[in-house]
């Protein structure tokens, strides 16, 4: 699964602490997300996506081998 | 979702202090390295105080919140878990192989205790190991 975290964040200028603060993880967990080495729970992809005002399915997307 | 059974953060600190100091002296004490006065009952009772110094040690670093436990911490920890439990399999495999082809066998009761020890403790060591080293090199490679 790929996901545009990092490009829609850094389109409405939020750092990762800022993002982290709003969905109560850490830093580290928007890290590991942006960079793909974690894959969220459907609570936080929901979260994301409602902070972001955007529907989850344009924030993640799934690869042909998912 | 927080599991309720770990220890507030403060813990971890604790455990840092302890668990090298416990196992320090339980070195010294064991191998008799400083080879001070002590009389078995003080050598006893400094074994039996450096060892559960260390094991508490051990279990408050493995136990203790991280300061922001969310479920990517969760999940490095069951990736730990897993990754300990087989290193541990593979750790009793190796040794009864080796003992059957070399026909060897624990030196009496104490050798197999320490073995059974040192089964029990590799889990523990690599968990607290396998789950610091992924924070620590993920919190290094951070950057915004």
């Amino acid at each position: 699964m790929i996901n545009y975290v990092k490009e829609i964040r850094v389109s409405i200028g939020m750092t990762q602490q800022e993002l982290g603060d709003l969905l109560k993880v850490s830093r580290q967990t928007i890290f590991s997300i942006e960079t793909g080495k974690y894959v969220p729970s459907t609570i936080l992809s929901l979260k994301i996506s409602k902070i972001f005002n955007k529907p989850v399915e344009k924030i993640f997307v799934l690869e042909k081998n998912d | 979702m927080n599991p309720s059974f770990l220890l507030p953060n403060r813990f971890k600190k604790i455990g840092i202090i302890l668990f090298p100091i416990g196992f320090i002296i339980w070195i010294i004490t064991q191998r008799g390295l400083f080879n001070t006065d002590l009389n078995q009952t003080m050598k006893v009772i400094t074994l039996t105080l450096s060892f559960f110094s260390f094991l508490f040690g051990l279990y408050f670093i493995s136990f203790s919140k991280e300061p922001i436990e969310d479920e990517y911490i969760n999940s490095v920890r069951l990736k730990s878990f897993q990754i300990s439990s087989i290193t541990q399999m593979v750790f009793f495999l190796i040794s009864f192989i080796i003992m059957f082809i070399f026909n060897l066998q624990p030196n009496g009761d104490g050798g197999l205790s320490i073995f059974l020890l040192s089964s029990i403790l590799i889990f523990w060591i690599m968990y607290m190991v396998i789950f610091n080293y992924t924070l620590i090199t993920n919190k290094s490679k951070l950057d915004d």
